[in-house]
């Protein structure tokens, strides 16, 4: 007995050593070095071929322009043969520090141990990467978008005055990590609301994929129109859904809400066509992965992750996020 | 003399089969879907099937043809979205460059141009059709996402009845559709490009023997294969109210699984326009019938994929005992 509790006086004290130690390597004591040339950042990007990673991107060129640094930017296209390729590429050129937001959670790790073969200090942002060494992670926590739909719906729940609610719930692609993570955040967030009896779910994939959310939604509502929401794992799918919607004249029946908060959504959100989305901020994930690299080049201690929360966006408070959109969607 | 006529029966019934088999399989997926939900079996639902296989429908008889001449077009996909986001910049409400005529014209002539440069690269330099559109396939896609990452949305009204009003109880892209097949049956079987796809496709030595322009004919094919993904283009943005530079993604793949399950041969000079669109029939009504039951997607993939096996097996055996 008396040792355990040694035991766990002595792991606390390291603990809250721990603590401290990450508090003090924050606070702004140690004077930050200059850099004495012009820095040159390699950025890795999972695929440019989504509005968001190109919007993450826009941000990126932003705060480079504004910190005075140089961008090689690279796009994996969603191949980890080629994001190695192109990491290995920019090594080759002297990059002074490697951004990079992974393709994959297990076959990205090469590109990273690549880098700290190289000895390039690695900041990973928005999709982060099972291994390798790295100096910090800038992105957001996807339970948290599943908490916070899991929140709208106990609010909407409140708010409708019926015992039993009814929902769709249009989930990504099978297996894959956000998915899960966004299933989990919302329904713990249900459960822990004691709505798990109280809501019925009809759940099914939609890919992310536009069409298909909107195809999925027109199955379902054929064969019962009996809903009052519908909650999809990111935008496109709720932008589906909602033409599906008004083809079967269902128009303002029901509330739909979606994740990534794409201008579209904002949009509908602020005409009323939809109810809610949960915002994902590529400006701050983008800007914080430029400025984590500078931070680090000037020899700034950083912690090991810098989260960048999500924000449930209603139509109370859609317009100052139709401004972040407006400075970074813009191809 | 019993034993005779009981065996040339059977040989009847095999030939029906081998004929008609897809036909039954088409009508035994219905049945069972209807005995088990009674909402698969209304009007409205079938109405709505129709309406989920119009883009897939329209592609997958452009896409005979090219397989009818044991050609191949895996560019569909990727052309459908450069189409689409061309069309919808003319479709844009509140945008000077508004114009219906252009928002509806565009689109075809996109695909047509993507046709043309896919059959003058196969026809002109003789290259297996296979690598050319899986190399347009690539180039039209990062073309369309250079072009534009973010949706193109806010289409007018008017853009929008295309894809989402109907005529009587019958949805305006399911008319397309229709069109589509009656003209596409007609060129085939009743004139002599008809005849010539065919005989390309059948054995193309022998189609150059007997004097048919057989580049000319496969350069018209991949013409036909890209007007009807300009067609699908416009149906498929107009019903969505959007056009994206992911959009299309693996239509190739659909629109080829519906012309191989309606018993089109990849080794080509086989294959119907009314077969086709049952083989996409098939696949449509499994989607809905399987979404309605709410089977999950894993499941449903399962299934899609064990049909599509089963009825090229079927086809192969039948085509043995023939």
């Amino acid at each position: 007995m008396k040792n355990s509790f040694r035991l766990n006086a002595l792991s606390l004290l390291v603990m809250l050593a721990a603590i401290s130690a990450c508090k003090t390597s924050k606070a702004p004591g140690q004077a930050p070095k200059e850099l004495e040339k012009e820095s040159v950042i390699g950025v890795s990007y999972q695929n440019l071929a989504f509005p968001y990673v190109a919007a993450l991107q826009k941000a990126c060129q932003n705060q480079a322009q504004k910190l005075g640094v140089k961008l090689i930017e690279t796009d994996a296209c969603n191949d980890t043969n080629k994001e190695l390729e192109n990491v290995e590429r920019m090594l080759g050129q002297k990059v002074d520090c490697l951004a990079f937001e992974a393709a994959s959670l297990d076959a990205s790790v090469a590109s990273i141990e690549a880098a700290n073969r190289a000895g390039i200090p690695v900041v990973q942002f928005n999709g982060k990467a099972n291994g390798g060494d790295y100096v910090t992670f800038v992105g957001s926590n996807q339970i948290e978008s599943g908490e916070l739909l899991g929140s709208w719906l106990a609010d909407f729940y409140k708010n409708s005055g019926k015992d039993k609610l009814r929902g769709i719930y249009l989930r990504g692609v099978p297996g894959q990590v956000t998915d899960i993570a966004r299933n989990d955040g919302f329904k713990n967030k249900l459960k822990n609301n004691g709505l798990i009896e109280k809501v019925q779910l009809i759940e099914q994939y939609a890919d992310y994929d536009r069409g298909k959310g909107q195809s999925v939604t027109e199955s379902i509502l054929s064969k019962d129109k009996n809903f009052d929401f519908i909650i999809a794992n990111n935008d496109d799918m709720i932008l589906g859904a909602l033409q599906a919607v008004n083809q079967a004249g269902l128009t303002g029946k029901l509330a739909l809400v979606g994740v990534d908060g794409l201008p579209e959504t904002l949009e509908a959100i602020k005409s009323g066509q939809i109810a809610a989305t949960v915002f994902q901020d590529p400006e701050a994930q983008g800007a914080g992965g430029i400025q984590a690299c500078v931070d680090h080049l000037k020899g700034i201690k950083l912690e090991k992750q810098i989260l960048i929360p999500f924000r449930l966006v209603s139509r109370e408070n859609v317009d100052q996020f139709i401004e972040i959109a407006k400075r970074v969607y813009v191809k | 003399m019993i034993e005779q006529s009981k065996g040339r029966d059977s040989l009847k019934i095999l030939a029906a089969l081998r004929d008609y088999g897809i036909y039954f399989a088409l009508v035994a997926v219905i049945i069972v879907f209807a005995a088990v939900s009674p909402e698969f079996r209304t009007r409205e639902n079938a109405l709505l099937v129709l309406l989920q296989v119009s883009v897939t429908g329209i592609v997958s008889i452009g896409m005979l043809f090219t397989i009818l001449t044991a050609g191949i077009d895996l560019s569909v996909g990727s052309l459908l979205a450069v189409a689409g986001l061309f069309s919808a910049i003319f479709a844009q409400q509140d945008s000077p460059h508004f114009n219906l005529w252009l928002a509806i014209s565009v689109p075809i002539l996109t695909g047509l141009l993507g046709g043309l440069l896919n059959g003058s690269i196969i026809a002109g330099a003789g290259v297996n059709a296979l690598i050319v559109t899986l190399g347009t396939l690539t180039a039209f896609r990062g073309f369309a996402v250079w072009y534009r990452v973010n949706p193109i949305y806010n289409l007018a009204p008017s853009y929008r009845l295309i894809g989402q009003s109907a005529i009587g109880p019958v949805p305006v892209p399911v008319l397309f559709l229709l069109a589509t097949a009656i003209a596409a049956s007609i060129v085939l079987n009743l004139t002599r490009f008809g005849r010539y796809v065919y005989a390309v496709g059948g054995n193309q030595e022998a189609a150059r023997a007997a004097g048919i322009n057989v580049r000319l004919v496969k350069l018209c094919v991949y013409l036909i294969s890209g007007f009807s993904v300009g067609l699908g283009a416009l149906v498929f943005t107009s019903r969505l109210g959007a056009a994206q530079a992911i959009s299309g993604q693996g239509l190739e793949l659909q629109a080829i699984a519906a012309t191989v399950v309606g018993g089109a041969s990849l080794f080509g000079g086989k294959g119907t326009v009314s077969k086709t669109l049952v083989g996409a029939l098939i696949i449509g009504v499994l989607f809905n019938g399987l979404v309605m039951l709410n089977v999950s997607s894993p499941v449903q993939q399962m299934v899609i994929g064990a049909i599509i096996i089963s009825a090229v097996y079927l086809d192969g055996i039948l085509k043995q005992k023939g």
